[in-house]
């Protein structure tokens, strides 16, 4: 039986507490449905929120929140083994998707949190201040209606009113005290009506009429509220179509958030990526050849993590027909911007490997068959195209890596001959090989650099030959009776001879070039494709000859003095017997014969 | 120009407590001006004091929900004024409390010594919109 060697495992073993190989993709942490593979891939720089949209249309993503999976989470964020920006997407996400038992669960959990971290320690912690604002940010600007359950709130206050804090501590108090006002329709002491919005949008203070808009108990108000920071925006707008666009462009940023083009009107005349505002990363192909499988991820200044999502906004701009200056993604609806904008859903990514979110960010699918690489690993780079209402608009291009993956050589079993192998190799752009072991019927891919050509080896080898047993043991020789001599030891059994190794099995390669002549591809090639035979087992060692038996004991003379006074001798006594010859050590078995290559025809 | 920083002690937490210093890189002086605004900013307590001057003849609007500190090693600290300020009018001042800054004691205090801070500041000036970014040099010593 052929030998495979499909080495999968991913949780390395570590007391109570599971670690993964790290990186670990999101498709891997859903796959194991637990907590800690969640905070594990949350983690990581660069990780997506992605992760925690249950309803994400493509790409790896929790299907529900279990209560440990929700405990997890929200330890991770406290004991900082999740970064504040990442763990806000995430938990946003979850709330505005899970239904109001669980959501109100969730905020618990998150106030639980809160009073862990508001101690006298935020003083001089400044990671832990960190995750503090993160959470009050959420917490106090969290969608009406969202709430945590009664008791929790109450027990929390009722903690906080006698615990002792330091001036950071405090003003965080302070500030969800603030909320808790807004929240009745007060703010610094006096009810919210439409004169005072207007006075603070006069003032330009976004800052609390935005706060004002999340918390004012009535819709109407708060409405009121995000109709003057939308009046702020507009006033404030760089394009001067949108100053003077008048009443109609205030409504629709109030119905809609933002201020999408229609293309029809407004036709892309260029667009491009703005080389400031956009991610960049080196995109490493890992490949699981005895899987079939491969993982992408991502290296930035030597470090190597998960492929980042990337945000179109900001980062595509686009020229269009009736617009002054160049156009973007459209913001998110809360942030009430009537900068004209490009539409989600008029955009479109192309690749099996790449899906656009409904925010506008780009994901690199990062768990894939190494089949389905054969695409890109055709191209110079990673490319990831971007389309506006259907046309072709702006590409942008990673750079790409595939690692050297692990050898693709197919060992016999014991002693038994390597398998006939047929090898299609070819020549890709980007100085890249593929080669295509075909064993059994079963196609093996792999896909080389080609400076990674020479270190890299795939072919057939003999099995190795079985170890030869060692000789038996020769037995003890008897001990002696008294003065009586040992008896020897017997000779050690010889040791088996090893097996024979394998022969390698043929190996038929067939070269396909589509970019020049393949002579220099199959002198590469020459070099890592090949047949090997197995190495000779080693021979049993000789067995170890018995010990002689120790001779017998020593006997002392007896005597007695006769009635005369004469000394009478009754037994003279006998010396020490002498112990016995150990036997001879059995000869070593002989190392089998290695198995001979088989032949690789080019 | 040194900005000084003088924290409270923290009695029987640790053997001794640190005090911060930091420069405003942008110097020289101890405030940056450019055609727009003039800036000084300084560390107090548990806030940073910033205080922009309007030098245009157009409102200012600071993104103040949006202010970072950058500490230089990974982590970013969002900040914002103690109270809102709204709109900087022309050749007006702001003076904001920009809170909450807080700055480790003990052994994790030494790390910050020449630590460069960033303090990114978001504008709109004349509808255009651009951001301000201040560079703070932490010199610490053990009071």
């Amino acid at each position: 039986m052929w030998k495979l060697i499909a080495s999968a495992a991913v949780i390395v073993g570590c007391g109570g507490s599971p670690r993964f190989r790290m990186p670990i993709t999101a498709a891997e942490a859903v796959a194991y449905d637990s907590g800690d593979a969640l905070v594990a891939y949350l983690g990581q720089p660069d990780a997506s929120a992605q992760v925690c949209d249950l309803h994400a249309n493509g790409g790896a993503h929790l299907v529900r929140l279990t209560p440990p999976t929700r405990a997890a989470l929200v330890a991770g964020f406290r004991d900082g083994a999740i970064q504040p920006a990442v763990w806000k997407r995430c938990v946003k996400t979850l709330v505005a998707e899970l239904p109001e038992s669980e959501q109100a669960f969730l905020v618990d959990a998150m106030l639980g949190a809160y009073d862990d971290l508001l101690t006298t320690e935020l003083e001089t912690d400044p990671a832990r201040v960190e995750r503090m604002s993160m959470l009050q940010k959420l917490y106090v600007g969290r969608a009406a209606g969202i709430e945590a359950h009664p008791a929790t709130v109450s027990a929390l206050l009722a903690r906080l009113r006698d615990r002792e804090l330091g001036p950071i501590g405090k003003r965080f108090v302070r500030e969800l005290v603030e909320a808790a006002e807004l929240e009745m329709g007060s703010w610094q002491g006096r009810p919210v009506d439409a004169s005072a919005l207007d006075a603070l949008a006069a003032a330009g203070n976004e800052l609390t009429l935005d706060k004002l808009a999340t918390r004012l108990p009535a819709a109407a108000m708060r409405d009121e509220a995000r109709r003057r920071i939308a009046r702020i925006h507009i006033a404030l707008s760089p394009f001067p179509e949108v100053r003077e666009a008048g009443p109609a462009l205030e409504a629709r940023l109030l119905a809609d958030g933002n201020n999408p083009i229609a293309i029809a009107e407004h036709p892309v005349a260029k667009a491009w990526f703005d080389p400031k505002q956009t991610v960049r990363r080196d995109v490493i192909v890992r490949q699981h050849v005895w899987l079939q499988t491969a993982t992408l991820v991502a290296q930035d200044r030597g470090k190597t993590s998960v492929v980042p999502e990337l945000p179109l906004r900001g980062a595509l701009l686009a020229e269009v027909a009736g617009i002054s200056r160049p156009v973007t993604v459209c913001a998110p609806a809360k942030e009430l911007d009537p900068s004209p904008c490009l539409a989600v859903k008029d955009l479109a990514v192309s690749g099996k490997f790449v899906t656009l979110d409904a925010r506008g960010a780009v994901h690199v699918l990062d768990n894939t068959r190494i089949v389905d690489l054969l695409p890109i690993a055709d191209r110079e780079g990673f490319a990831i195209p971007v389309a506006i209402a259907g046309k072709p608009a702006a590409t942008l291009a990673w750079y790409l890596k595939f690692e050297r993956p692990e050898n693709l050589v197919f060992v016999g079993g014991t002693g038994a001959r390597g398998p006939d192998l047929t090898v299609r190799a070819g020549d890709m752009r980007g100085e890249r090989v593929r080669l295509d072991v075909n064993f059994e019927g079963r196609d093996f891919l792999a896909i080389l650099e080609r400076r990674d050509v020479a270190a890299f080896r795939a072919g057939s080898q003999g099995g190795g030959g079985s170890a030869g047993s060692d000789g038996s043991s020769g037995s003890s020789g008897s001990s002696g009776g008294e003065c009586g001599n040992g008896g020897d030891g017997g000779n050690g059994g010889p040791g088996d001879d090893g097996g024979d190794g394998g022969d390698g099995g043929n190996v038929a390669v067939q070269l396909a070039c589509s970019y020049g002549s393949c002579t220099a591809l199959e002198h590469e090639l020459r070099g890592a494709i090949g047949s090997w035979g197995g190495a000779g087992g080693s021979g049993g060692r000789g067995g170890s000859g018995g010990s002689g038996g120790s001779g017998g004991s020593a006997r002392s003379a007896t005597t007695h003095t006769d009635s005369d006074g004469n000394t009478v001798v009754d037994d003279p006594g006998c010396s020490a017997g002498s112990s016995g010859s150990s036997g001879s050590n059995g000869s070593d078995g002989s190392s089998g014969g290695n198995g001979q290559p088989g032949r690789v025809t080019f | 120009m040194w900005r000084y920083l003088v924290l409270a002690g923290l009695a029987g937490c640790f053997s001794a407590t640190y005090g911060y210093h930091v420069q405003l890189a942008e110097g020289p002086g101890d405030a940056f001006e450019d055609a727009v605004v003039r800036a000084q900013v300084r560390v107090d307590g548990d806030a940073i004091r910033l205080e922009l001057t309007n030098k245009t003849d157009e409102v200012i609007q600071v993104g103040w929900s949006k202010i970072r500190l950058d500490r230089g090693d990974g982590t970013q600290t969002v900040l914002h004024p103690a109270s809102d300020l709204g709109w900087i009018l022309p050749g007006t001042s702001a003076q904001a409390e920009l809170v909450p800054v807080a700055f480790p004691q003990g052994d994790a205090a030494r790390a910050y010594d020449r630590r460069t801070l960033e303090l990114a500041v978001p504008v709109v000036v004349r509808r255009e919109p651009s951001t301000y970014r201040f560079h703070l040099v932490v010199h610490v010593e053990e009071k």
